[in-house]
């Protein structure tokens, strides 16, 4: 069991960047009725997501996030010895983008730098793998960037999910912490459901080609490429309401702790009928789950920080919390941790 | 469990009572559509701690089929 726990780890800063431009779901389009609109509004709770233009990727994003965060911390560049950039809108197919970013942001030659290619569990997964590098006396702090452009992913013209994603890019620092006390995680995955979140065109099971980029009518009136995303949303809800309750479960008992013992829970941004039905389910208080997806839209790996920075920057850096995170989707792929955040410095929130 | 059925679809279809029949497929509903349907499973787990297969929920068709089911489980 992929069951993980670390003492004396933690957070020490938390930044998040969005492109400037909005893009409202109400706002009256060619393609989805106002009707249509306003029922994804009502069912996921998204009613705006930040749009990068086509000069923006996920590593700029990524880099403004961490330029910013190591600038307001005052970090000497050279105590990074690690760097981790998760994504799965990537600069390039090859080299890793975490390798240009060590680069760019200056960071040491003996800066260990990749790619993991996660999408929605990956600030969980991301934050239990640098806790675990944290455990090398050698290593001195973690830099965890998580950047998605998802609104290049899919299309707009798809019924199920032409206006559920937004674009943004966090940074977390990660590092030793006598005051952090112990850390929990669990890492799940079922690759019998890959199908269900997927781009099924462009890598090297089936190549890109002009068919693949050629747009296809789906029976739903949907209209994408092979090479833009598919989701299966109700085979989503199934897995969200019955695996993530089963995990949270599981990360309460290893830990010892109950519901009652969390000051927060942060559910990936996905779904805010599902997450509040989770919480309801668990006898979760409500004013314990903090929400930005109405401002954001579902920014993948990147929710859970971007909600802390956007409704937590006032809160963390002041008073000690124990957190509960969970994040859970593409692959299909899924992660709890639970973890005590010991006031660690919030940048504000950067538009680019 | 017919009786609760029937007072679920009202409540998350916003229909006035009595306008939920035994016999009604409930997909032909004008009000049912993704959300209605998310509601329905989501409104079953929190009552009867259950989730319903997807595959098990499409061959379930009148609200009747529906209490039968839960009662057989």
């Amino acid at each position: 069991m992929a069951i993980f726990k670390y003492s004396e780890i933690g957070i020490s800063g938390i930044s998040a960047a969005v492109p400037k431009e909005k893009n409202n779901n109400l706002t009256p389009n060619d393609f989805f009725t106002e009707k249509e609109a306003k029922s994804v509004v009502k069912m996921t709770g998204i009613k705006e997501r930040r749009v990068a233009p086509s000069n923006i990727c996920a590593s700029d994003l990524c880099y403004a996030a961490a330029e910013q965060l190591l600038k307001d911390m005052a970090i000497d560049k050279n105590t990074i010895d690690v760097l981790i950039f998760i994504s799965q809108t990537p600069d390039y197919r090859m080299p890793s983008t975490g390798i240009i970013l060590q680069h760019r942001l200056g960071l040491s030659k003996s800066c260990a730098a990749f790619d993991i290619n996660l999408g929605c569990s990956g600030y969980v997964y991301g934050l239990c793998l640098a806790y675990s590098f944290c455990k090398q006396k050698t290593i001195n702090k973690v830099l965890l960037l998580n950047g998605e452009t998802r609104t290049k992913v899919y299309s707009f013209k798809d019924k199920s999910t032409g206006l559920l994603f937004g674009d943004a890019g966090a940074a977390t620092l990660i590092e030793r912490n006598k005051d952090a006390g112990d850390s929990f995680f669990s890492l799940n995955a079922d690759g019998s459901r890959y199908h269900f979140i997927m781009i099924p065109a462009g890598g090297y099971r089936y190549p890109s080609s002009p068919e693949t980029v050629k747009e296809k009518v789906f029976e739903d009136g949907s209209i994408r490429t092979d090479e833009q995303g598919i989701m299966d949303g109700s085979g989503v809800f199934d897995f969200t309401i019955q695996d993530v309750p089963q995990d949270i479960i599981r990360v309460l008992n290893e830990s010892g702790r109950s519901i009652n013992d969390i000051d927060i829970f942060l559910f990936h941004q996905a779904n805010k009928f599902i997450t509040d039905h989770i919480a309801k389910k668990m006898g979760i208080p409500l004013e314990k789950v903090p929400y930005s997806l109405d401002k954001f839209g579902n920014t993948s790996s990147v929710s859970i920080p971007l909600n802390i920075v956007s409704e937590l920057s006032n809160q963390l850096p002041n008073e000690a919390k124990t957190v509960l995170m969970t994040g859970f989707g593409v692959g299909l792929s899924w992660a709890t941790g639970l973890l005590n955040i010991i006031r660690p410095y919030i940048s504000k929130l950067i538009e680019i | 469990m017919l009786s609760n059925i029937i007072k679920m679809f009202e409540e998350i279809l916003e229909r006035d009572t009595g306008t939920i029949n035994a016999h009604d497929e409930f997909r032909e509903y004008e009000e049912w559509d993704s959300l209605a349907y998310l509601s329905v499973i989501a409104k079953i787990d929190e009552d009867y701690h259950f989730v319903i297969p997807r595959d098990e929920f499409q061959k379930i068709r009148t609200i009747e089929d529906l209490a039968n089911y839960l009662e057989n489980k």
